[in-house]
């Protein structure tokens, strides 16, 4: 096994599969509990016009699907900036189109590109680059310090968004800054799964945990635990079979929570 | 509207609120003086849940002013003022089955006045547990808290910022009656020990010989006064309809709104 890192592109690999799931496992535990899984999906499919843009003018695509990311963590955010979830997957399925269409109209523009946009849309770990790697350990940092930091904060607003306004913290804040520390966890995801399969890395680990957790630190960490679990084996397997990386990580991960849902809970 | 008292905590004076051009209070006027006891009642979509919502200032009026621990309370001050209140909303307003322990719920309290990085020891709770009588429920997740236990725990994290007004929003909705009259003593406590109470219930009877005012409300004032002033069937007919009667057994009195048999 210990073989299959001694190559150079696996270790990358192996330091980007440790900051995505990090950091999507750690936020994944309030992206469940406060029900934001399609804040997720958008995202993700939203960063796709923002990398159609990146590629377009010819700066790394990973800081145009940041941009757009976070632009829909705003606008999204807005819409349900007094906890409304309804009104919040409203702005962010509209969103979440306009992204993909962007992001089809670059493609059917730059089609020599296409080879750049098809490794974001189903991953491509095995091919990170060392600004790549950068970019993922900053963003996987920020969002693990601040979850650290707030992790009060956030758990308050998860549970009684009203009443954490109402004692004053500054609910709406936390609000934000929650989903924008989704929207860079979807990023740091891109490289490893893609587009389509980052949804998975931003729900199954927490729902898995949540089966098993009595406190939702516990959840937290349990949820870390099954994403670097699903990851690495994923990796693993890849080097030695030719199968798709990503694919393996998310069926291995979404075989997790099928477990998790027949094993006995110990709430 | 009476003012109880010379320092007041609270004074509203033609307080008119609106969601999106539909009036929910109007011309709401009352003072309430500190360490007293309001008792906010009144019909399904009376505004009581709005009064307080609007007193915490997190919605604005239309028109009025309104005077919080004798500051005018504006956008600038709200969220500071706010940190001097406590504010226990209805039960069901809580995601209650996230895994989270009843003492993580309480120290929720304090996050308001401890920024990160910050230590909260479990000693911090001082004797708000002993207060509500959960201090034997530590450890436990509070999605397996029987309603009055959880109602109690709600109201322990309003307490531990030591709040000068707190605010109930139904805290009786849902609770059995030993979680009912350890809340009542509990109240009976803070007022004497000086904390300003605001109540909103849709059952005033265990409030009549607690509560100093009792404000009844209709989208807007109906009835503002002392127990023997407003606790009566005239009173509670133009608030709630005509099915009402208010019998006396022992010396207090019970009313009985919209499901008594005669």
């Amino acid at each position: 096994m210990l073989e299959a890192f001694s190559y150079d592109f696996m270790q990358r690999a192996l330091l980007a599969a440790v900051f995505m799931s990090v950091s999507c496992a750690t936020i994944s535990t309030f992206v469940v509990l406060r029900g934001l899984s399609f804040m997720g999906a958008g995202v993700a499919h939203a960063a796709l016009g923002g990398i159609g843009l990146a590629v377009f003018i010819g700066i790394n695509p990973l800081l145009g699907a940041l941009l757009f990311a976070l632009l829909l963590a705003l606008v999204a955010g807005y819409a349900g900036r007094k906890g409304s979830a309804k009104r919040m997957d409203v702005a962010i399925g509209v969103f979440f189109a306009f992204g993909m269409a962007l992001g089809v109209l670059f493609i059917s523009l730059l089609e020599e590109y296409a080879v750049q946009f098809w490794a974001l849309i189903f991953g491509d770990i095995l091919a990170v680059s060392d600004l790549d790697l950068m970019l993922m350990a900053a963003m996987a940092s920020i969002v693990v310090i601040s979850v650290a930091l707030f992790f009060r904060e956030f758990l308050s607003i998860t549970f009684d968004f009203e009443a954490a306004l109402a004692s004053g913290i500054n609910a709406t804040f936390y609000h934000y800054f929650m989903l924008v520390l989704i929207a860079l966890s979807v990023v740091v995801a891109l490289k490893c799964v893609g587009v389509l399969l980052v949804f998975a890395m931003l729900t199954a680990p927490a729902a898995a945990a949540y089966e098993l957790s009595k406190t939702v630190r516990g959840m937290l960490l349990l949820s870390v635990a099954f994403a670097l679990t699903s990851s690495i084996s994923g990796l693993i397997i890849s080097f030695y079979v030719p199968l798709a990386t990503s694919a393996l990580i998310v069926i291995i991960l979404s075989s997790i929570f099928f477990v998790s849902l027949v094993v006995p809970s110990r709430k | 509207m009476p003012a109880t008292g010379s320092e007041e905590a609270l004074r509203l004076e033609g307080v008119t609120v609106a969601y999106g051009g539909v009036v929910a209070l109007e011309d709401v006027s009352f003072s309430l003086h500190k360490g007293g006891f309001l008792c906010v009642a009144g019909p399904n979509g009376a505004g009581k849940t709005t009064l307080l919502r609007t007193i915490l200032g997190l919605l604005r009026p239309r028109n009025g002013e309104i005077y919080v621990l004798g500051e005018k309370l504006d956008r600038r001050n709200a969220a500071r003022l706010r940190r001097r209140m406590g504010y226990v909303p209805q039960l069901d307003r809580a995601e209650r089955d996230i895994p989270v322990l009843m003492e993580d719920i309480v120290l929720m309290g304090y996050l308001p006045q401890l920024r990160p990085p910050r230590t909260l020891r479990k000693a911090d709770f001082g004797n708000v547990l002993e207060l509500l009588r959960i201090d034997e429920l530590k450890g436990k997740p509070f999605s397996q808290l029987s309603g009055g236990q959880q109602q109690r725990v709600l109201i322990a994290r309003a307490l531990v910022g030591d709040p000068e007004i707190l605010l109930l929003d139904e805290p009786f909705s849902g609770v059995d009656p030993l979680s009912q009259r350890i809340i009542l003593e509990a109240l009976c406590s803070l007022k004497e020990n000086g904390t300003t109470i605001i109540l909103v219930t849709h059952d005033i009877n265990p409030l009549f010989r607690v509560a100093d005012l009792f404000l009844f409300l209709k989208g807007r004032v109906v009835a503002c006064g002392g127990a023997d002033d407003v606790f009566n069937e005239e009173t509670l007919r133009r608030v709630y309809g005509a099915n009402v009667r208010v019998f006396t057994t022992d010396g207090e009195k019970h009313a009985a709104i919209g499901d008594y048999h005669a």
